[in-house]
């Protein structure tokens, strides 16, 4: 992320002060949660709340140690600030630790299995989670701050590889939320799917719509004020009630005009879930638009057209290629708000993710919960990712 | 090679530029000089186009400009501008190559012309080739401005106060260079600048213009010597007029035959009268020799041969 | 202002004096009229302490049988329980939010500034509804998962316009105020957070607005906003219910950002 210009640059950091404070600090704190919380919450049944077992409880002294072991490793390379390659370890160190930690939970529920029956259920406790999301922070952290790219990727690539085996493995299968996962895989495919048209179709809305009305804005500055004064207002209205809002307009349409019904227009279902979406989206997308194209410098596009360039070159040329930053950021936000947001169509009978995080509130289920709700966050999270590498693929400078 | 005849162009009702008449001939480097507001950058995008004049005519190589299109208009000119545009995302070579890639010319030839003009320039090709605008400094940025304008072999340069935005340093160097430039390419060249000292460095001829009227024409020594009216007069210098003149005259117009030899190091014919000046200052003395004069002989130039009218 | 002189003028000429006064007063009120946010305030007042009596009279919008009084609790109550939990959790928000903004500009914490910065920009791809979901199995049902989202979700906004506001703050003008002899205390009380106040302003109004958004969503968690009756007439199939609680927490929201908006026209402007 760029800063502002015009600041004096960070004063060197004192001596002591010279190791990466960040990675210990996280792992400090992953650290006392796992001494002090649970690793692993076992229930007797799927509704009844459990008893947290302890690391030491659940995976015995050997997993306990290597799990430690790997918190001192990361600790040892963020005080060696000079070491080659310093950021890709740390990111690999974080990357093994969240693949063992996942690991020595799904062995202890398949013994909880073995030991006490089917009815049992084995949850990831408060010392799981925080160990594992000190993971995710520290392989975000190493792969923004690694310069280089293959340097920036590994780490991620190499600990989802690691998470797609132990999955397909099937040493998870016995952890609560693998169950849950597993009596409705069908239904689990369906939602995710209806969970991306959604996300995708109401995308699709806002870029088409947004883009209009951005590049509109572009071209008229008069106009610009009162167009994102107006679009603000929507953004203003909160998610829940845009959803619900135009439930009441669509089924007065469809009443009055049945044909509509055949075109898979109602109140009710996907048709107002993506229109909201779309609306939703309607203001990044514009206001993303319109800054791009604005910040492309003007003495810039009077050099084109002093050159010769026609408007379609100079579209295609210069505004497009140098306008590219701002609307890849566009996307990428717009995106991921949009995935967020997919989540409350369940809500007005539209299916997504979502189906299953208010199921599990309704049944307070809260593993059911955790699997809707792990997925939207992990959809948002690769989707994020992805488009944060195809940005910085596109946005490459050859190097001769 | 350019010729304005009665142009003039308003702007909400104020005149830009008013009935102004002003031929440019083919090889010659004709600078348009006059304060901020005087239309002179107005005329200067009339030529390729950016605007479009209310009346007169504008003639580009005996044809009436509005019959050419505009993209083709400026793909036979180049375009320079103080602010010097290059395209950001694109390395040193491509900026250079914009105009010869929009004409279709071979990849071979691009890459000939981009390194001949890089080199013309004074950027090693193998050096500054493959950086970014931003990776280098204002005067080096000002001369990929210029070798992208020369690319497409314009047959007429516009320039809109090319070197407004480097130290004078660098502002001579890049000067120079033009010079050298059209000394080996025989561009004509209609250059747009408030630096009075820069116009008359480089011009073969000032247009001097006011409030979008065209005031006066002629070389430099014409118009330093016999400056039409009080405001060309004030616009190069006023009261120091009569020091800008001794920029513009060469020792060569006013040396005389010697009489008798002088063992100092001569001054050469083409140095200006203000460095024949500066040397008797910093020698104490009045007099110079001069290094030949044009009939073979060996030339004096004395103090009272400066300041006569 | 022409409009007030219109109306007053015909009715009052006889009484100069009180013909004056009214003039001024209407001037007044007509100025206030003029902005938007007097009127959407006024419509959702209106409607928070008069929905219960306008309720029954919508029949004709729905269809037959419909419920049309929300009963669970009263819409004032509603709009108190909804502005309660926004209000304390946006305060505790944007105390929080301005204090790592502060942090992370000052010498000593200016090398976490990139971090603070990641941090919250990786916290922005977990959807709001997930998070709460999360943080039930934890706190429970309530006010209090929410009060936990909200927090969460209002830091950012406040922490981001926080330091860009901070440190768009021109070099020369600290170096001018350490050159005046300011105290690092009086510098930034006195110059970077005047000049810093628009934009950090600005994150306000997103962090509150998002603040509205996230309760109204809590709700499905247990919380009572005005996004319950909007949850339970989508799940018991009533629309009189969803329309109530969809009109006016749109109604709210809109007069919390407009009167946030007057606030930061209030602020002394700024040239550049």
């Amino acid at each position: 992320m760029r800063r502002p210009a015009g600041r004096e640059p960070a004063p060197a950091r004192r001596a002591g002060a010279n190791l990466d404070v960040l990675p210990l600090l996280i792992s400090a704190l992953a650290l006392v949660a796992l001494l002090l919380g649970g690793f692993v919450v076992v229930a007797p049944n799927r509704l009844l709340s459990g008893t947290p077992l302890s690391l030491w409880q659940a995976a015995g002294p050997g997993g306990a140690a290597s799990l430690l072991a790997i918190l001192g490793v990361i600790a040892l390379l963020a005080a060696r600030p000079a070491l080659r390659f310093q950021r890709v370890l740390i990111g690999l160190a974080a990357g093994t630790l969240m693949v063992l930690a996942l690991a020595l939970a799904g062995m202890t529920a398949s013994e909880q299995a073995a030991a006490a029956g089917r009815l049992t259920r084995v949850s990831l406790g408060a010392g799981f989670w925080t160990l594992f999301v000190a993971g995710l922070l520290l392989l975000a952290d190493s792969a923004e701050r690694e310069t280089h790219r293959a340097g920036k990727a590994l780490p991620l690539l190499a600990t989802l590889l690691g998470l797609a085996a132990l999955i397909a493995s099937g040493r998870l299968a016995q952890l609560s939320l693998a169950r849950e996962y597993a009596v409705r895989q069908q239904a689990y495919l369906d939602e995710m799917l209806r969970h991306l048209q959604l996300t995708g179709s109401g995308l699709a809305l806002a870029l088409v719509a947004g883009g209009a009305i951005g590049l509109l804005a572009y071209r008229r500055p008069r106009r610009a004020g009162p167009v994102f004064a107006a679009l603000n207002i929507v953004q203003t209205i909160p998610s829940l009630a845009l959803f619900a809002l135009l439930i009441g307009p669509l089924t007065v349409l469809t009443g009055l005009f049945p044909a509509l019904r055949s075109l898979g227009i109602a109140g009710i279902g996907p048709f107002p879930a993506i229109l909201a979406l779309g609306l939703y989206g309607l203001l990044p997308v514009a206001r993303g638009v319109h800054a791009g194209l604005s910040a492309v410098p003007n003495t810039v596009v009077e050099a084109a057209l002093g050159m010769g360039m026609t408007r379609g070159q100079i579209v295609r040329h210069t505004l497009i290629p140098l306008a590219l930053p701002t609307l890849l950021q566009t996307l990428r936000l717009t995106l991921v708000q949009l995935i967020g947001l997919a989540v409350l169509a369940a809500l007005i009978g539209a299916g997504g993710l979502g189906t299953f995080i208010f199921q599990g509130l309704g049944q307070t289920a809260a593993d059911l919960v955790l699997l809707g709700a792990l997925s939207a966050i992990a959809l948002a999270l690769i989707a994020d990712t992805a488009l944060r590498g195809l940005t910085l693929f596109l946005l490459r400078r050859p190097q001769n | 090679m350019i010729r304005f005849e009665g142009v003039c162009k308003s702007f909400g009702g104020a005149r830009a530029v008013n009935e102004v008449t002003l031929d440019v001939a083919r090889g010659s480097l004709c600078a348009l000089v006059g304060t901020s507001g005087s239309g002179k950058s107005t005329l200067l995008r009339l030529a390729n186009r950016l605007l479009e004049a209310d009346e007169g005519s504008i003639r580009f190589d005996g044809a009436d400009v509005t019959n050419i299109p505009p993209v083709e208009l400026r793909r036979r000119m180049g375009y320079v501008i103080q602010s010097v545009g290059l395209f950001p995302h694109w390395t040193v070579e491509r900026n250079v190559a914009t105009v010869p890639r929009l004409l279709g010319w071979s990849p071979a030839r691009i890459g000939e012309r981009v390194a001949e003009l890089l080199d013309l320039v004074g950027l090693p090709p193998g050096r500054h080739a493959r950086r970014y605008p931003d990776e280098l400094s204002g005067g080096q940025q000002q001369r990929v401005g210029v070798a992208r304008a020369l690319a497409g072999e314009p047959e007429l340069l516009l320039m809109d106060e090319p070197f407004g935005a480097v130290d004078p340093p660098t502002r001579r160097g890049l000067q120079d260079s033009l010079m050298a430039i059209q000394k080996r390419t025989g561009t004509t060249i209609l250059l747009v600048t408030h630096d009075v000292e820069e116009a008359i460095r480089l011009s073969g001829t000032l247009a001097v213009l006011d409030q979008g009227r065209l005031l006066q024409t002629g070389t430099p020594a014409q118009v330093l010597t016999q400056p039409a009216t009080d405001a060309v007069a004030r616009f190069f210098g006023g009261p120091l007029l009569g020091l800008n003149r001794l920029k513009a005259l060469r020792v060569g117009d006013r040396a005389q035959a010697a009489a008798s030899p002088d063992e100092r190091e001569p001054i050469d014919m083409d140095a200006t009268l203000e460095a024949a000046l500066a040397r008797m200052v910093a020698e104490g003395c009045s007099r110079l020799p001069v290094r030949r004069l044009a009939d073979g002989t060996r030339g004096v130039l004395d103090l009272a041969d400066l300041v006569r009218p | 202002m022409a409009r007030a002189v219109f109306w007053t003028l015909p009715i009052w000429s006889g009484h100069e004096t009180a013909a004056m006064r009214m003039m001024s007063v209407m001037r007044t009120a007509g100025r206030l009229a003029r902005r938007p946010v007097v009127w959407v305030g006024a419509v959702f007042l209106a409607l928070t302490f008069g929905m219960d009596g306008l309720a029954p009279h919508l029949g004709f919008l729905f269809p037959a049988g419909t419920r049309l009084v929300y009963t669970r609790a009263s819409f004032p109550e509603l709009v108190a329980s909804h502005a309660l939990l926004t209000g304390a959790a946006s305060l505790i928000a944007i105390a929080m939010g301005v204090a790592a903004a502060l942090f992370a500009t000052r010498p000593a914490g200016r090398a976490y500034a990139a971090t603070l910065d990641r941090l919250g920009a990786l916290a922005q791809t977990f959807p709001p509804v997930a998070v709460l979901a999360l943080a039930v199995p934890s706190l429970g049902y309530g006010a209090l998962p929410t009060a936990f989202a909200l927090v969460l979700y209002g830091v950012l906004p406040v922490m981001g316009a926080g330091m860009a506001g901070l440190s768009s703050v021109p070099a020369a003008v600290l170096e001018a105020a350490d050159g005046s002899g300011f105290s690092p205390a009086g510098r930034l009380w006195r110059i970077e957070m005047p000049l810093a106040a628009p934009i950090l302003l600005a994150g306000v109004r997103t962090s509150v607005t998002i603040g509205i958004g996230t309760a109204t969503i809590g709700s499905t968690v247990g919380a009572l906003t005005l996004g319950s009756p909007i949850i339970d007439g989508l799940s018991g199939d009533n629309p009189a219910f969803v329309l109530q609680g969809t009109v006016l927490v749109a109604l709210f929201a809109v007069t919390v950002d407009l009167a946030i908006g007057e606030a930061q026209r209030a602020l002394p402007q700024r040239p550049n």
